[in-house]
């Protein structure tokens, strides 16, 4: 946010004087919202009413990604868009909508689908982003990008008659894969296309999004920051649970994740690769248990990679020969496998525990986490 | 569906990625009507039609992804469905494996109506003997000495095939991604790898004794003996149950594909939909072709009347082909764009009868009444 | 000794259309009481845990307000009155 806020005309204090009357807001707090930039992905069921709100409430620059057409069957809960809109792009008819609402407010249009190559940089434009999409390869890939850039992420996500709703990527908090460390594989779970959802359901979680995004850009109250509110429509019963970073995430924990993955690219075979998985050692970890003899290390890197340099204690299988190898390997063994970051030894962490060898764990980092610790390493074949 | 399907109906039963759907049609197999989706927004892998015993049974294998995979049955066409009381196929405790996905459902000789067999994930063949309600693990495939040298294709470590003799009840082949060819002579109490002569393209060693990545395998009852092979790259016959395989991609335009189906009267026909390749997994040249040979392998012959010539981005996995029983065998086809693709005769002819279903991941048909 | 179990939506169908189900028996811990729930929803333990016993994958267990994941596990322990909550991801938006 700029050290500045702007100020606000007569109009704007008008037309934000409750807020104004608000101590926790006033002035200071309406100018920071002016100067405030909030990212919504998805101008859908829950992006509308966060949209509608945070226009309404004097959030000064409004990012909005969709890249979909109005249909009849949105408007069930879909407020930010009318029955005129029908066949219209989101974005267009947001838009519209929002201004009509707010004209002091900037609406950014981003007419993509979130990618691996975009994702980065139009979320490191903005300093709060809330979750609003449909589906899990979009939610994963906004839920990495905030860990990356350290952006705090206002989560929501519904069905049927459930709501779920939480803070992440903040300074101390848990993030997503926190509470579900992996995808699931694309389009395996119901979507509210399928499974339907109650139409007002959107616009409560919308809502609790809206309100935690304002407390984020203010500084204000507790955010729902390391907890889980869990909303069920039909008892009207609103809990939460506590959540806690795990350590071991490899987005906000290890910060192994250091590049954003394409979930929805997968095999035709059959599932999708498994994105991540394997469990994994730290180096120091690893070095103590080499010193000790008590594993056995593989490093799955390709011949030229292993020659410019490499751990000496380990054994040398590239990762496309490692089905031919199983046969030599002790499958009741504690086992290390390494690459150069990570990648690699994943999947053959996964590949050696499939085939049976229990005790595997991936290097975290790989070899260059490995020498980033200042540990030795040698040359040649 | 509220009514039973009369004797001579045509079904073909299609499983997806967002559900199953049976498509019905009289013999003449001109209009067809969709039932479905059943069990919206779960997978369905396997699917089997059992008419032996006095009932008619349907069985599908519906997964989700956070509550498991679990086998279904239906004794009135798909109007009900049983409920997973409890997930039926279990791996034994001591095996440490939880199932994940099955991948084939094959009823097992008409005699004996009670044994359905079931292939799994991981790599596992399960046989029931109450029609599919319990299960059990064939305990000679689960200990095999090469499990633990079992590699997982990309998808997953699964049994996917399995093949029956008609006339040696001691005998069977299974096919596992990515472990190759197996077969047993002694009932399922040991197996051995039959993979001589077929390649493993992405192994340094390319003949291995198992390690090949087997995507299907058919034979025909009037001649048990010769078994067609769908690889990973390759396209195999063998003429003596698997001993050894012979390279039959004579005038395909990829030797890399899934699918694969016997013609049901004609021991020497068999279907294919060739793939561009393992990195660009959809029909060459965007031509949505089926190739059929009608001696046995010597040579192929694109199939194309009616289906699209161009811009047809599509994938057919290993199950999404099937053949009907009529004296005229009708051929099913189901793509991963969610069309199917139907012919009345043979494979000359071809007509889209669903147009937008979800990926398509698995095709049976049945003709009610018929055995 | 009394404990709840909460189920999110998808699983009510499992349990007859109970939404809470309650598990009165001597359960000191979370997996002796989902042991004890398979005694009578065997379907709904069968969708919380695999054939192994082991919590699936994309399904989280909470005992009041706390994962199972950051105490014992199916190992947690229980008290008279707990609450136990399963949580599934969902994607709509």
């Amino acid at each position: 946010m700029d050290s500045t806020p702007p100020e606000l005309t007569d109009d704007e204090r008008l037309r934000y004087s409750r807020h104004l009357l608000l101590p926790q807001v006033g002035l200071e707090g309406q100018r920071r919202l002016k100067s405030a930039r909030v990212l919504v992905v998805g101008a859908g069921g829950l992006g509308s009413p966060v949209a509608l709100y945070l226009a309404a409430a004097g959030v000064g620059t409004l990012g909005l990604v969709d890249f979909d057409v109005v249909d009849l069957s949105n408007l069930q809960r879909q407020l930010l868009h009318g029955t005129a809109d029908v066949g219209r792009s989101k974005l267009d008819s947001a838009r519209d909508r929002l201004l009509a609402v707010n004209p002091h407010v900037v609406v950014e249009p981003h007419a993509v689908r979130l990618t691996a190559a975009t994702a980065l940089e139009i979320v490191g434009a903005y300093d709060v982003v809330v979750d609003g999409t449909d589906n899990f390869p979009t939610r994963y890939l906004v839920n990495d990008a905030c860990a990356m850039l350290r952006i705090p992420l206002v989560y929501g996500s519904i069905f049927r008659f459930e709501g779920q709703a939480s803070v992440f990527c903040t300074a101390e908090g848990p993030c997503y894969r926190c509470l579900f460390p992996e995808p699931p594989p694309p389009d395996s779970v119901p979507s509210c296309a399928e499974g339907g959802v109650l139409g007002v359901l959107p616009g409560m979680i919308g809502t609790i999004q809206a309100a935690e995004a304002l407390k984020l850009v203010l500084g204000i109250g507790q955010t729902l920051a390391g907890r889980l509110l869990l909303v069920d429509a039909l008892t009207m019963e609103h809990r939460t649970v506590q959540l806690q970073r795990d350590p071991e995430c490899p987005a906000c924990g290890t910060r192994t994740l250091t590049t954003l993955i394409d979930y929805d690219a997968f095999c035709a075979g059959a599932h999708p690769a498994q994105p991540s998985g394997a469990e994994e050692i730290a180096p120091s970890e690893l070095a103590a248990l080499l010193s000790r003899g008590e594993v056995e290390l593989i490093d799955v890197r390709e011949p030229h990679e292993w020659d410019a340099g490499h751990v000496s204690a380990a054994r040398h299988i590239p990762l496309a020969a490692l089905g031919q190898a199983m046969a030599t390997l002790d499958a009741g063994r504690a086992t290390v496998v390494m690459c150069r970051s990570g990648g690699r030894g994943d999947v053959a962490a996964r590949q050696l525990r499939a085939a049976g060898v229990a005790r595997v764990r991936n290097l975290a980092g790989g070899l260059m986490r490995w020498e980033a610790e200042g540990r030795e390493t040698v040359r040649g074949s | 569906m509220p009514t039973r399907h009369p004797p001579g109906t045509v079904l073909v039963l299609v499983g997806t990625t967002k559900g199953a759907f049976i498509l019905s049609s009289s013999a003449e197999r001109g209009e067809w009507t969709v039932d479905g989706p059943h069990f919206p927004g779960q997978s369905v892998y396997a699917v089997a039609y059992d008419e032996r015993g006095g009932r008619t049974r349907t069985l599908m294998a519906s997964w989700s992804n956070h509550w498991g995979s679990t086998i279904r049955l239906s004794d009135d066409d798909g109007a009900t469905w049983t409920g997973p009381e409890r997930q039926a196929v279990r791996f034994p405790e001591s095996s440490g494996l939880a199932l994940a996905q099955v991948w084939q459902i094959a009823p097992g000789y008409a005699d004996e109506p009670g044994v359905v067999w079931a292939g799994v994930e991981p790599a596992a063949l399960f046989k029931s003997s109450d029609g599919g309600e319990s299960w059990a693990a064939v305990d000679g495939l689960l200990q095999h000495e090469h499990r633990p040298r079992w590699m997982p294709g990309g998808g997953g470590l699964c049994l996917h095939t399995i093949v029956r003799d008609p006339v040696n009840r001691d005998r069977m082949g299974i096919a596992i991604s990515t472990a190759g060819f197996y077969r047993t002579d002694d009932g399922g109490a040991t197996w051995q790898a039959r993979n001589q002569g077929v390649r493993a393209v992405f192994l340094p060693n390319k003949y291995p004794e198992f390690g090949q990545c087997v995507h299907k395998v058919v034979s025909h009852p009037a001649r048990p003996e010769r078994l067609f092979l769908q690889n990973h790259w390759g396209l195999y016959r063998s003429d003596n149950w698997g001993d050894d395989w012979q390279d039959i991609a004579n005038g395909v335009p990829s030797d890399f594909g899934f699918a694969m189906q016997m013609h049901p009267h004609d021991p020497d026909t068999v279907y294919i939909v060739p793939i561009q390749s393992d990195e660009f997994r959809v029909v060459p040249d965007a031509r949505m072709r089926v190739y059929r040979t009608r001696d046995a392998g010597a040579s192929w012959h694109a199939l194309t009347d009616g289906l699209p010539q161009h811009d047809a981005f599509e994938c057919v996995l290993r199950d999404a082909m099937a053949a009907d029983a009529c004296e005229r065998a009708g051929l099913y086809v189901g793509t991963r764009g969610g069309k199917v693709f139907a012919s009345a005769d043979e494979g000359d002819s071809w007509r889209t009868i669903a147009d937008a279903l979800p990926p398509v991941c698995c095709v049976k048909t049945a003709v009610v009444g018929a055995r | 000794m009394t404990v709840s179990l909460r189920l999110p939506h998808a699983l009510v169908p499992y349990a007859r259309g109970s939404s809470t189900l309650a598990v009165e028996a001597p359960c000191a811990t979370v997996g002796e009481a989902l042991a004890t729930v398979a005694a009578r929803w065997p379907a709904v333990t069968d969708r919380i845990l695999t054939e192994q016993g082991v919590v699936r994958r994309h399904v989280n267990v909470f005992v009041g307000n706390e994962s199972i994941r950051f105490l014992d596990g199916l190992a947690t322990p229980l008290s008279h009155g707990d609450t136990i909550t399963i949580v599934a991801a969902v994607s709509g938006g």
